[in-house]
Protein backbone atom coordinates (compact mmCIF):
# COMPACT_ATOMS: atom_id res chain seq x y z
CA UNK A 1 0.00 0.00 0.00
CA UNK A 2 1.50 3.41 -1.42
CA UNK A 3 1.36 6.24 0.33
CA UNK A 4 -1.14 9.24 -1.61
CA UNK A 5 1.65 11.81 -2.37
CA UNK A 6 5.38 10.56 -2.61
CA UNK A 7 8.34 12.79 -2.99
CA UNK A 8 11.90 11.09 -3.76
CA UNK A 9 15.00 12.80 -4.23
CA UNK A 10 13.93 16.07 -5.60
CA UNK A 11 15.88 18.80 -6.40
CA UNK A 12 14.63 22.21 -7.79
CA UNK A 13 16.71 24.77 -9.19
CA UNK A 14 16.30 28.03 -10.79
CA UNK A 15 19.30 28.56 -12.59
CA UNK A 16 21.79 28.11 -10.95
CA UNK A 17 20.29 28.39 -6.89
CA UNK A 18 19.68 24.98 -5.87
CA UNK A 19 16.17 25.92 -4.13
CA UNK A 20 14.98 22.52 -2.82
CA UNK A 21 17.71 19.93 -2.18
CA UNK A 22 17.44 16.12 -1.83
CA UNK A 23 13.49 16.38 -1.05
CA UNK A 24 12.01 12.74 0.44
CA UNK A 25 8.54 12.41 2.27
CA UNK A 26 5.31 10.73 2.41
CA UNK A 27 2.43 11.69 2.57
CA UNK A 28 -0.93 9.43 3.73
CA UNK A 29 -4.50 9.73 3.29
CA UNK A 30 -6.08 11.88 6.27
CA UNK A 31 -2.73 12.93 7.34
CA UNK A 32 -2.25 16.91 8.60
CA UNK A 33 1.55 17.78 7.79
CA UNK A 34 2.31 21.21 8.70
CA UNK A 35 5.66 22.23 7.09
CA UNK A 36 7.57 25.33 8.94
CA UNK A 37 10.37 26.92 8.54
CA UNK A 38 12.03 30.53 7.99
CA UNK A 39 11.32 32.84 4.88
CA UNK A 40 13.26 31.95 2.01
CA UNK A 41 13.63 27.66 3.21
CA UNK A 42 11.47 26.96 0.20
CA UNK A 43 8.45 25.28 2.06
CA UNK A 44 6.14 27.07 -0.49
CA UNK A 45 7.85 26.08 -3.38
CA UNK A 46 7.86 22.57 -2.34
CA UNK A 47 4.08 22.22 -1.92
CA UNK A 48 3.72 24.25 -5.34
CA UNK A 49 5.69 21.40 -6.98
CA UNK A 50 3.14 18.95 -5.63
CA UNK A 51 0.65 20.01 -8.82
CA UNK A 52 3.19 21.80 -10.81
CA UNK A 53 2.98 25.34 -10.28
CA UNK A 54 6.26 25.32 -10.01
CA UNK A 55 9.06 22.40 -11.89
CA UNK A 56 11.24 20.28 -10.33
CA UNK A 57 14.60 19.30 -12.21
CA UNK A 58 15.35 15.95 -10.40
CA UNK A 59 13.87 13.41 -8.70
CA UNK A 60 10.53 12.59 -8.71
CA UNK A 61 6.59 13.04 -6.82
CA UNK A 62 3.58 11.02 -7.04
CA UNK A 63 0.24 11.50 -6.37
CA UNK A 64 -1.75 8.49 -5.98
CA UNK A 65 0.89 6.82 -8.01
CA UNK A 66 1.01 8.81 -10.60
CA UNK A 67 3.97 10.99 -11.67
CA UNK A 68 3.72 14.68 -11.82
CA UNK A 69 4.77 15.50 -14.52
CA UNK A 70 3.66 17.97 -17.53
CA UNK A 71 1.49 15.79 -19.66
CA UNK A 72 -1.88 14.73 -20.43
CA UNK A 73 -2.22 13.57 -16.63
CA UNK A 74 -1.54 16.79 -15.40
CA UNK A 75 -5.14 18.03 -15.24
CA UNK A 76 -6.45 14.96 -13.69
CA UNK A 77 -3.97 15.17 -10.88
CA UNK A 78 -4.30 18.61 -10.22
CA UNK A 79 -8.39 17.88 -9.31
CA UNK A 80 -7.04 15.32 -6.99
CA UNK A 81 -4.65 18.14 -5.39
CA UNK A 82 -6.62 21.15 -4.46
CA UNK A 83 -4.52 24.42 -3.44
CA UNK A 84 -5.39 27.31 -0.97
CA UNK A 85 -3.30 30.42 -2.19
CA UNK A 86 -1.70 33.01 0.35
CA UNK A 87 -3.54 35.86 -1.77
CA UNK A 88 -6.94 34.47 -1.94
CA UNK A 89 -6.62 34.58 -6.29
CA UNK A 90 -10.63 34.22 -6.02
CA UNK A 91 -11.84 35.52 -9.55
CA UNK A 92 -13.11 38.93 -9.04
CA UNK A 93 -15.84 38.82 -12.17
CA UNK A 94 -17.48 36.58 -10.41
CA UNK A 95 -19.98 36.02 -7.56
CA UNK A 96 -18.98 33.67 -4.53
CA UNK A 97 -20.98 31.16 -5.66
CA UNK A 98 -19.57 31.31 -9.28
CA UNK A 99 -15.97 31.18 -7.88
CA UNK A 100 -16.81 27.59 -5.98
CA UNK A 101 -18.81 26.41 -8.60
CA UNK A 102 -17.31 27.00 -11.52
CA UNK A 103 -14.41 24.21 -11.74
CA UNK A 104 -17.16 20.99 -11.09
CA UNK A 105 -19.23 22.49 -14.00
CA UNK A 106 -15.79 22.92 -16.47
CA UNK A 107 -13.58 20.41 -15.13
CA UNK A 108 -15.75 17.43 -13.74
CA UNK A 109 -18.65 17.85 -16.14
CA UNK A 110 -21.04 18.47 -13.48
CA UNK A 111 -24.42 20.27 -14.27
CA UNK A 112 -24.51 23.57 -12.99
CA UNK A 113 -27.34 23.19 -10.87
CA UNK A 114 -25.92 20.27 -9.21
CA UNK A 115 -22.97 22.26 -8.84
CA UNK A 116 -24.32 25.40 -7.37
CA UNK A 117 -26.42 23.00 -4.57
CA UNK A 118 -23.05 21.86 -3.41
CA UNK A 119 -21.94 25.03 -4.05
CA UNK A 120 -24.16 26.23 -1.14
CA UNK A 121 -23.43 23.52 1.57
CA UNK A 122 -19.41 24.17 0.90
CA UNK A 123 -20.81 27.54 1.97
CA UNK A 124 -22.70 26.80 4.64
CA UNK A 125 -19.66 24.60 5.69
CA UNK A 126 -17.37 28.00 5.96
CA UNK A 127 -20.12 30.36 7.45
CA UNK A 128 -20.40 31.87 3.80
CA UNK A 129 -23.79 30.90 2.60
CA UNK A 130 -24.88 34.39 3.26
CA UNK A 131 -22.51 36.11 0.92
CA UNK A 132 -23.21 33.62 -1.52
CA UNK A 133 -24.33 36.58 -4.13
CA UNK A 134 -21.48 38.79 -3.27
CA UNK A 135 -18.37 39.31 -5.66
CA UNK A 136 -15.01 38.76 -3.53
CA UNK A 137 -13.98 42.66 -3.40
CA UNK A 138 -17.28 43.04 -1.20
CA UNK A 139 -15.58 40.32 1.21
CA UNK A 140 -12.81 40.86 4.06
CA UNK A 141 -9.84 39.12 3.68
CA UNK A 142 -10.58 35.79 6.10
CA UNK A 143 -13.94 36.17 4.00
CA UNK A 144 -12.43 35.57 0.80
CA UNK A 145 -10.03 33.10 2.23
CA UNK A 146 -12.51 30.67 3.44
CA UNK A 147 -14.58 31.16 0.00
CA UNK A 148 -11.34 30.25 -1.07
CA UNK A 149 -11.07 26.45 0.72
CA UNK A 150 -15.23 26.05 -0.14
CA UNK A 151 -13.74 26.56 -3.83
CA UNK A 152 -11.19 24.45 -2.94
CA UNK A 153 -13.35 21.68 -1.46
CA UNK A 154 -15.53 21.81 -4.49
CA UNK A 155 -13.75 19.47 -6.65
CA UNK A 156 -13.45 16.98 -3.57
CA UNK A 157 -9.52 16.91 -3.83
CA UNK A 158 -7.60 13.92 -2.19
CA UNK A 159 -5.21 16.65 -0.79
CA UNK A 160 -5.80 20.12 -0.11
CA UNK A 161 -2.31 22.48 -0.08
CA UNK A 162 -2.33 25.24 1.74
CA UNK A 163 0.09 28.36 0.65
CA UNK A 164 0.35 30.12 4.11
CA UNK A 165 -2.89 31.03 4.30
CA UNK A 166 -3.58 33.24 7.11
CA UNK A 167 0.03 35.31 6.22
CA UNK A 168 -1.96 38.34 4.29
CA UNK A 169 -4.95 38.34 6.89
CA UNK A 170 -5.45 41.14 9.41
CA UNK A 171 -4.43 39.56 12.86
CA UNK A 172 -8.22 39.53 13.79
CA UNK A 173 -8.89 37.82 11.03
CA UNK A 174 -6.31 34.43 10.99
CA UNK A 175 -8.80 32.83 13.80
CA UNK A 176 -11.47 32.49 11.19
CA UNK A 177 -9.56 30.94 8.82
CA UNK A 178 -7.71 28.57 10.92
CA UNK A 179 -11.50 27.44 12.73
CA UNK A 180 -12.28 26.44 9.24
CA UNK A 181 -8.90 24.61 8.21
CA UNK A 182 -8.99 22.45 11.79
CA UNK A 183 -12.78 22.01 11.08
CA UNK A 184 -11.54 20.00 7.87
CA UNK A 185 -8.79 18.07 9.18
CA UNK A 186 -11.15 16.74 11.54
CA UNK A 187 -13.19 15.19 9.18
CA UNK A 188 -10.15 13.70 7.49
CA UNK A 189 -9.44 16.34 4.55
CA UNK A 190 -5.38 15.17 3.95
CA UNK A 191 -3.94 18.52 4.27
CA UNK A 192 -0.51 19.74 3.96
CA UNK A 193 0.01 23.36 5.52
CA UNK A 194 2.67 26.05 4.82
CA UNK A 195 2.60 28.30 7.76
CA UNK A 196 3.66 30.34 10.66
CA UNK A 197 1.09 29.75 13.09
CA UNK A 198 2.62 27.58 15.45
CA UNK A 199 -0.75 27.13 17.44
CA UNK A 200 -2.28 25.59 14.69
CA UNK A 201 0.71 23.14 14.32
CA UNK A 202 0.76 22.24 17.70
CA UNK A 203 -2.80 21.80 17.78
CA UNK A 204 -3.75 20.22 14.33
CA UNK A 205 -0.57 18.59 12.94
CA UNK A 206 -0.47 15.26 12.78
CA UNK A 207 3.20 15.70 11.81
CA UNK A 208 5.67 18.81 11.45
CA UNK A 209 8.03 19.26 9.07
CA UNK A 210 10.81 21.40 9.76
CA UNK A 211 12.62 23.32 6.13
CA UNK A 212 15.48 25.48 5.66
CA UNK A 213 17.76 26.44 2.80
CA UNK A 214 15.71 23.85 0.39
CA UNK A 215 16.46 20.66 2.87
CA UNK A 216 13.88 19.09 5.02
CA UNK A 217 15.92 19.20 8.48
CA UNK A 218 13.48 17.20 10.77
CA UNK A 219 10.21 15.57 10.54
CA UNK A 220 8.26 14.74 14.00
CA UNK A 221 4.97 14.07 15.70
CA UNK A 222 4.29 18.02 16.73
CA UNK A 223 4.43 16.97 20.39
CA UNK A 224 8.37 15.36 20.62
CA UNK A 225 9.20 18.07 17.78
CA UNK A 226 8.10 21.31 20.13
CA UNK A 227 9.20 19.47 23.27
CA UNK A 228 12.29 18.14 22.28
CA UNK A 229 13.77 19.24 18.96
CA UNK A 230 16.77 16.65 17.62
CA UNK A 231 18.24 19.00 15.65
CA UNK A 232 20.16 21.94 16.52
CA UNK A 233 18.56 24.81 13.74
CA UNK A 234 15.31 23.70 14.82
CA UNK A 235 16.30 24.60 18.15
CA UNK A 236 17.59 27.53 17.01
CA UNK A 237 14.38 28.11 15.20
CA UNK A 238 12.17 27.39 17.73
CA UNK A 239 13.94 29.53 20.63
CA UNK A 240 13.43 32.40 18.39
CA UNK A 241 9.86 32.16 17.90
CA UNK A 242 8.73 31.07 20.94
CA UNK A 243 10.30 33.37 23.14
CA UNK A 244 8.10 36.41 21.67
CA UNK B 1 -27.04 84.04 -47.32
CA UNK B 2 -23.76 83.41 -50.12
CA UNK B 3 -22.58 80.93 -47.20
CA UNK B 4 -26.09 79.39 -46.65
CA UNK B 5 -26.74 78.63 -50.16
CA UNK B 6 -23.12 77.27 -50.95
CA UNK B 7 -22.59 75.08 -47.81
CA UNK B 8 -25.91 74.06 -46.64
CA UNK B 9 -27.94 74.36 -49.76
CA UNK B 10 -31.09 72.71 -48.50
CA UNK B 11 -32.39 71.42 -52.15
CA UNK B 12 -28.84 70.00 -53.28
CA UNK B 13 -28.92 67.44 -49.83
CA UNK B 14 -32.55 66.98 -50.79
CA UNK B 15 -31.26 65.63 -53.81
CA UNK B 16 -28.39 63.75 -52.87
CA UNK B 17 -30.00 62.49 -49.67
CA UNK B 18 -31.02 58.83 -51.04
CA UNK B 19 -27.45 57.86 -52.60
CA UNK B 20 -25.60 59.75 -49.67
CA UNK B 21 -27.46 57.31 -47.22
CA UNK B 22 -27.64 54.12 -49.35
CA UNK B 23 -23.24 54.94 -48.89
CA UNK B 24 -24.09 55.69 -45.52
CA UNK B 25 -25.00 52.13 -45.35
CA UNK B 26 -22.07 50.56 -46.95
CA UNK B 27 -20.44 52.49 -44.62
CA UNK B 28 -21.60 51.16 -41.64
CA UNK B 29 -21.72 47.84 -42.92
CA UNK B 30 -18.21 47.79 -43.98
CA UNK B 31 -16.90 49.19 -40.96
CA UNK B 32 -19.12 46.50 -38.50
CA UNK B 33 -17.76 43.66 -40.78
CA UNK B 34 -14.26 44.99 -40.46
CA UNK B 35 -14.75 45.38 -36.77
CA UNK B 36 -16.25 42.28 -36.22
CA UNK B 37 -13.35 40.23 -38.69
CA UNK B 38 -10.83 42.35 -36.65
CA UNK B 39 -11.71 41.14 -33.12
CA UNK B 40 -11.93 37.37 -34.00
CA UNK B 41 -8.72 37.88 -35.86
CA UNK B 42 -7.35 40.27 -33.01
CA UNK B 43 -7.67 37.57 -29.94
CA UNK B 44 -6.88 34.79 -32.22
CA UNK B 45 -3.44 36.59 -32.72
CA UNK B 46 -3.06 37.29 -29.56
CA UNK B 47 -3.51 33.46 -28.60
CA UNK B 48 -0.66 32.63 -30.63
CA UNK B 49 1.46 35.95 -30.17
CA UNK B 50 1.28 34.83 -26.20
CA UNK B 51 1.12 31.29 -26.20
CA UNK B 52 1.99 29.43 -29.56
CA UNK B 53 5.14 27.27 -30.03
CA UNK B 54 8.04 29.53 -30.75
CA UNK B 55 8.67 30.06 -34.41
CA UNK B 56 4.23 30.69 -34.71
CA UNK B 57 4.67 33.32 -31.73
CA UNK B 58 7.52 34.62 -33.69
CA UNK B 59 5.27 34.80 -37.10
CA UNK B 60 2.52 35.98 -35.07
CA UNK B 61 4.58 38.80 -33.85
CA UNK B 62 6.22 39.73 -37.38
CA UNK B 63 2.63 40.20 -38.64
CA UNK B 64 1.70 42.46 -35.91
CA UNK B 65 4.43 44.36 -36.21
CA UNK B 66 4.47 44.71 -40.43
CA UNK B 67 0.93 45.37 -40.32
CA UNK B 68 1.06 48.07 -38.02
CA UNK B 69 3.73 49.94 -39.64
CA UNK B 70 2.21 49.70 -43.19
CA UNK B 71 0.12 52.67 -44.35
CA UNK B 72 -3.81 51.45 -44.44
CA UNK B 73 -4.14 53.32 -47.78
CA UNK B 74 -0.93 51.67 -49.25
CA UNK B 75 -2.65 48.04 -48.28
CA UNK B 76 -5.69 48.83 -49.72
CA UNK B 77 -4.03 50.28 -53.14
CA UNK B 78 -1.71 47.11 -52.89
CA UNK B 79 -4.60 44.35 -52.80
CA UNK B 80 -6.92 46.43 -54.90
CA UNK B 81 -4.56 47.38 -57.49
CA UNK B 82 -1.52 44.92 -57.43
CA UNK B 83 -3.42 41.58 -56.43
CA UNK B 84 -4.73 41.19 -59.56
CA UNK B 85 -2.01 40.98 -61.42
CA UNK B 86 -1.26 37.52 -59.69
CA UNK B 87 -4.84 36.14 -60.36
CA UNK B 88 -6.67 37.53 -56.95
CA UNK B 89 -9.48 40.34 -58.15
CA UNK B 90 -11.22 41.31 -55.23
CA UNK B 91 -14.57 43.28 -55.29
CA UNK B 92 -14.05 47.06 -53.66
CA UNK B 93 -16.14 46.23 -50.90
CA UNK B 94 -13.84 43.02 -50.27
CA UNK B 95 -10.67 44.82 -50.56
CA UNK B 96 -11.72 47.21 -48.48
CA UNK B 97 -12.90 44.83 -45.39
CA UNK B 98 -9.60 42.95 -46.35
CA UNK B 99 -7.12 45.58 -45.51
CA UNK B 100 -9.02 47.20 -42.93
CA UNK B 101 -9.69 43.60 -41.05
CA UNK B 102 -6.09 42.91 -41.47
CA UNK B 103 -4.74 46.07 -40.15
CA UNK B 104 -7.28 46.28 -37.13
CA UNK B 105 -6.57 42.72 -36.23
CA UNK B 106 -2.90 43.69 -35.49
CA UNK B 107 -3.85 46.78 -33.23
CA UNK B 108 -6.36 44.97 -31.54
CA UNK B 109 -4.04 41.65 -30.83
CA UNK B 110 -1.60 44.27 -29.05
CA UNK B 111 -4.67 45.63 -27.08
CA UNK B 112 -5.81 42.01 -26.06
CA UNK B 113 -2.55 40.69 -25.14
CA UNK B 114 -1.75 43.90 -22.80
CA UNK B 115 -4.88 43.17 -21.23
CA UNK B 116 -4.23 39.82 -20.52
CA UNK B 117 -0.59 40.29 -19.38
CA UNK B 118 -2.45 42.46 -17.03
CA UNK B 119 -3.79 39.46 -15.04
CA UNK B 120 -2.24 38.36 -12.11
CA UNK B 121 -0.61 35.35 -12.15
CA UNK B 122 -2.40 33.89 -9.25
CA UNK B 123 -5.34 33.78 -11.39
CA UNK B 124 -4.03 31.71 -13.87
CA UNK B 125 -2.32 30.12 -10.78
CA UNK B 126 -5.99 28.90 -9.36
CA UNK B 127 -7.71 27.97 -12.51
CA UNK B 128 -4.40 25.72 -13.31
CA UNK B 129 -4.63 23.72 -9.37
CA UNK B 130 -8.10 23.04 -9.96
CA UNK B 131 -7.32 21.39 -13.36
CA UNK B 132 -8.70 23.86 -15.53
CA UNK B 133 -7.57 23.21 -19.28
CA UNK B 134 -6.38 26.56 -21.34
CA UNK B 135 -9.42 27.04 -22.79
CA UNK B 136 -11.55 27.22 -19.62
CA UNK B 137 -8.98 29.13 -17.91
CA UNK B 138 -9.12 31.70 -20.80
CA UNK B 139 -13.27 31.77 -21.43
CA UNK B 140 -14.07 31.75 -18.21
CA UNK B 141 -11.51 33.56 -15.96
CA UNK B 142 -8.48 35.25 -17.80
CA UNK B 143 -10.47 36.84 -20.95
CA UNK B 144 -13.80 38.07 -19.03
CA UNK B 145 -11.58 39.83 -17.02
CA UNK B 146 -9.02 41.39 -19.75
CA UNK B 147 -12.12 42.59 -21.54
CA UNK B 148 -12.79 44.91 -18.86
CA UNK B 149 -9.31 46.45 -18.91
CA UNK B 150 -9.26 46.76 -23.00
CA UNK B 151 -12.65 47.92 -23.30
CA UNK B 152 -11.63 51.89 -24.24
CA UNK B 153 -8.44 50.97 -26.11
CA UNK B 154 -10.74 48.61 -28.10
CA UNK B 155 -13.50 50.78 -28.30
CA UNK B 156 -10.91 53.52 -29.79
CA UNK B 157 -9.89 50.91 -31.78
CA UNK B 158 -13.32 49.87 -33.55
CA UNK B 159 -14.25 54.55 -33.89
CA UNK B 160 -10.68 54.34 -35.85
CA UNK B 161 -12.00 51.64 -38.30
CA UNK B 162 -14.73 52.64 -38.89
CA UNK B 163 -13.09 56.40 -39.76
CA UNK B 164 -10.55 54.72 -41.94
CA UNK B 165 -13.96 52.96 -43.69
CA UNK B 166 -13.63 56.43 -45.66
CA UNK B 167 -10.36 55.57 -47.94
CA UNK B 168 -12.42 52.97 -49.25
CA UNK B 169 -13.75 55.99 -51.87
CA UNK B 170 -10.03 55.43 -53.17
CA UNK B 171 -11.38 52.21 -54.87
CA UNK B 172 -14.17 53.60 -56.05
CA UNK B 173 -16.28 51.68 -53.09
CA UNK B 174 -19.52 53.75 -53.05
CA UNK B 175 -19.35 54.39 -49.42
CA UNK B 176 -20.66 57.45 -48.06
CA UNK B 177 -17.98 60.03 -48.82
CA UNK B 178 -17.33 58.68 -52.20
CA UNK B 179 -21.10 59.18 -53.01
CA UNK B 180 -20.70 62.63 -51.42
CA UNK B 181 -18.20 63.49 -53.41
CA UNK B 182 -20.12 62.45 -56.71
CA UNK B 183 -22.83 64.38 -55.66
CA UNK B 184 -21.02 67.33 -55.26
CA UNK B 185 -19.22 67.17 -58.27
CA UNK B 186 -23.19 66.35 -60.32
CA UNK B 187 -24.49 69.57 -58.37
CA UNK B 188 -21.14 71.73 -58.55
CA UNK B 189 -22.14 72.49 -54.77
CA UNK B 190 -20.04 71.35 -51.42
CA UNK B 191 -23.43 70.73 -49.63
CA UNK B 192 -23.22 67.17 -49.78
CA UNK B 193 -19.67 66.62 -48.36
CA UNK B 194 -20.68 69.03 -45.25
CA UNK B 195 -23.86 66.44 -45.13
CA UNK B 196 -21.64 63.99 -45.13
CA UNK B 197 -19.84 65.33 -42.51
CA UNK B 198 -22.12 65.91 -40.27
CA UNK B 199 -23.51 62.08 -40.63
CA UNK B 200 -19.86 60.84 -39.68
CA UNK B 201 -19.89 62.58 -36.53
CA UNK B 202 -23.62 61.42 -35.93
CA UNK B 203 -22.57 57.88 -36.12
CA UNK B 204 -19.16 58.40 -34.25
CA UNK B 205 -19.29 61.12 -31.56
CA UNK B 206 -21.76 58.46 -29.67
CA UNK B 207 -19.02 56.16 -29.62
CA UNK B 208 -16.65 58.78 -28.78
CA UNK B 209 -18.64 59.61 -25.63
CA UNK B 210 -18.92 56.04 -24.85
CA UNK B 211 -15.34 55.64 -24.44
CA UNK B 212 -15.39 58.29 -22.09
CA UNK B 213 -18.02 56.88 -19.84
CA UNK B 214 -16.40 53.30 -19.74
CA UNK B 215 -12.93 54.97 -18.87
CA UNK B 216 -15.07 57.17 -15.97
CA UNK B 217 -16.84 54.25 -14.98
CA UNK B 218 -13.96 52.39 -14.71
CA UNK B 219 -12.05 55.05 -12.71
CA UNK B 220 -14.55 55.48 -10.17
CA UNK B 221 -15.46 51.57 -10.00
CA UNK B 222 -12.00 50.34 -8.75
CA UNK B 223 -10.05 47.53 -10.08
CA UNK B 224 -12.75 45.16 -9.89
CA UNK B 225 -16.66 44.41 -9.37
Amino acid sequence: MSSLIEIEHMNKFYGQFQALSDINMTVEQGEVVVILGPSGSGKSTLIRCINLLEAYQEGEIRVADQRVENGPNLASIRCEVGMVFQNFNLYPHLTVLANVALAPVRVRGMSRRSANDRARALLEKVGMAAHADKYPSQLSGGQQQRVAIARTMAMEPRVILFDEPTSALDPEMVGEVLDVMQNLARSGVTMIVVTHEMGFARKVADRVIFMESGRIIEQNKPQEFFTAPQEPRTQAFLQAILHH
Amino acid sequence: MELLHTFFNWSVFVDALPLMLRGLGVTVLLGVVSIILGLVGGLLLAMLRLYAFAPIRWLARAYIDVLRSIPLLVLLVLIYYALPFVGIRLSSFAAAAAALSLVSCAYSAEIFRSGIEAIPRGQFEAAASQGMSFFNTMRDVILPQAMRIVMPPMTSNCINVMKDTALASVVAMPDLLKQATQAQALAANPTPLVGAAVMYLLLLLPLVQMVSWIERRNAAGGKSA
